[in-house]
């Protein structure tokens, strides 16, 4: 990270990456999402890639569904294979995601979510919640955040498209979040609505309040979310579970990600920083 | 700023960890939160500390060395008193309160075999220490985050210099290493002795700096039981097998320390009934 980087997620509580996705693994990724969308659920359900549609969501403000398209809806990605193995340690967010993790990391989640015209999802956490597993925190100069999550937009997604919207500083805050449970205001003077172009990356400590704008048009925003924690963390439900053969397919960094690297190792009881 | 009433996130999700469902006193928070640790007497009576012997002796083929000396692994899944110990009301009491509700589990468990020879070097803890794993938090409306919480029992007495338990208080606050890497326990100015009587514990907090004296004359056993947040993964070499799941199954206490982990717990992150109009 650069030294403006670490100062903007230090103050912010996120980082933008800019085109962090290769054109060519953006147009493969969407390639593989298309060939899963043209599936019946059976069959996607079949492959590894159950689609949950967040019906009685406490979180999602569900979307419309299009007539002969899919409704709002999530999946396990890598359970399928393709190209979404490749965005498990892809170089231009692995760094960032190691440098504020700060110790040996473990990928714990990784999937694709949907959101058609009205979706949204609603504002939660922030510091003040105290969620063990999502403090962000800053020791000796240094990030030790225990989640870090990467949404990579797969489509151009304009805060009228209900582009995910963060609140600054929130990842420090000592006070419940006023907003919590609303579907964030792109107007409120608190809100930064985050657009990005089809390949961008948000990187963002899991403390910081987030949520994601309603969708106020007709195009589906199409979002890969990755996250990250220490090694000593476990998985999100089957979202770290990956596709038969994985583990012949993969470079070493990629399997120690998915696999965990030794969760208690890495530092001894004597040691100082 | 006009003042408003709002809801909050504990308002709107119900997460089900369990927040309310703690109860040791003001002293005891104030103490762990100031000290690092707590005493906890009387753990075990007298035949108990007899059949966890017993237990342990079996065991001592599975003998490796650790940190402070050798040590069993996973000492639960031999069953008798050393499972049962895992899930001890006086200690699972304050767990809840200092890791996170009901969202605790056992991370690990492990028989320590002391043998005369030299004290055991003072652990890092505080600021310092490397892993993250052992990370203290408190807050000061009197709630606690911690991660790894030790529970040690001692099987003989450890009093009075012989093969004492020993820890810096408040030096899980501490901002800077300790400088007494290469000294003498005895010349260790911060460092206190906990005597524990066999069939008492201490309750500590990981990242607080601790070692062993060594015991003068005969062997000293100690069981040791590691607690952490429901999303941290079993230590290596202590999950449970089947059969020890199937044998505890029955009981609450025990089947909840032992559940696989998770962040929250099944059907948790609905909507709280009464506000589903208001949402």
């Amino acid at each position: 990270m650069t030294p403006e980087e670490r100062y903007l997620f230090d103050l912010q509580g996120y980082l933008v990456v800019r085109g962090a996705l290769p054109a060519d693994l953006l147009r493969r990724l969407n390639d593989s999402v298309d060939a899963l969308e043209a599936l019946s659920d059976d069959k996607a359900a079949a492959l590894g890639a159950a689609r949950a549609y967040p019906v009685d969501s406490v979180y999602a403000q569900m979307g419309q569904r299009p007539p002969g398209k899919l409704g709002d809806y999530s999946c396990s990605i890598l359970r399928s294979g393709g190209p979404a193995e490749e965005v498990v340690d892809l170089p231009t967010t692995l760094p960032c995601i190691e440098e504020m993790i700060g110790e040996p990391c473990r990928l714990d989640a990784a999937s694709f979510m949907s959101r058609n015209s009205a979706g949204a999802f609603v504002f939660h956490h922030g510091y003040a919640e105290l969620l063990p597993y999502s403090e962000f925190a800053f020791v000796d100069g240094a990030f030790r955040c225990v989640s870090v999550k990467i949404s990579y937009a797969l489509t151009d997604v304009g805060t009228e498209d209900g582009c995910l919207a963060v609140i600054p500083g929130s990842h420090k805050s000592h006070f419940d979040n006023p907003l919590v449970g609303q579907v964030p205001d792109p107007n409120h003077p608190l809100v930064q609505p985050l657009p990005c172009q089809a390949g961008d990356a948000v990187l963002f400590s899991e403390d910081l309040s987030h949520g994601a704008v309603e969708n106020r048009r007709q195009r589906v925003r199409r979002t890969l979310f990755y996250s990250y924690a220490p090694a000593f963390h476990s998985a999100w439900r089957d979202l770290a579970q990956v596709a038969p053969g994985f583990a012949e397919r993969a470079n070493a960094k990629r399997l120690e990600l998915v696999q965990g690297p030794a969760p208690f190792a890495g530092a001894d009881i004597y040691g100082a920083h | 700023m006009e003042r408003t009433e709002h809801t909050t996130e504990a308002d709107i999700f119900d997460l089900r960890i369990g927040l309310d469902e703690q109860a040791i006193s003001p002293e005891a928070k104030h103490f762990f939160d100031t000290a690092g640790y707590l005493i906890v007497k009387d753990l075990l009576t007298p035949n108990q500390i007899r059949q966890a012997r017993e237990v342990l002796g079996r065991l001592e083929g599975e003998q490796k060395e650790g940190p402070f000396g050798g040590e069993i692994l996973h000492i639960i899944e031999a069953g008798g008193v050393p499972e049962d110990a895992m899930a001890l009301e006086a200690v699972l009491n304050p767990v809840r309160q200092f890791i996170w509700g009901q969202q605790y589990r056992l991370v690990g468990s492990r028989a320590l075999l002391r043998q005369a020879g030299v004290d055991s070097r003072l652990t890092q803890g505080g600021r310092a220490d490397q892993r993250g794993y052992t990370r203290y938090r408190s807050f000061h409306n009197g709630q606690f985050r911690c991660l790894l919480i030790t529970c040690l029992i001692a099987l003989e007495d450890a009093v009075d210099g012989d093969g004492t338990f020993c820890v810096v208080p408040s030096s899980h606050k501490a901002n800077l290493p300790h400088p007494y890497d290469n000294t003498q326990l005895d010349a260790v100015p911060p460092l206190i002795e906990l005597p524990l009587r066999a069939g008492s514990g201490v309750l500590f907090t990981e990242n607080l700096s601790h070692a062993f004296k060594t015991p003068r004359h005969h062997r000293h056993h100690w069981m040791s039981y590691q607690y952490g947040p429901s999303y941290m993964v079993n230590w290596p070499g202590c999950d449970p097998s089947a059969t020890l799941l199937e044998r505890i199954g029955n009981d609450p206490a025990k089947a909840h320390l032992l559940l696989p982990p998770y962040y929250h717990p099944e059907g948790a992150q609905k909507k709280k009934l009464e506000n589903k109009e208001s949402l």
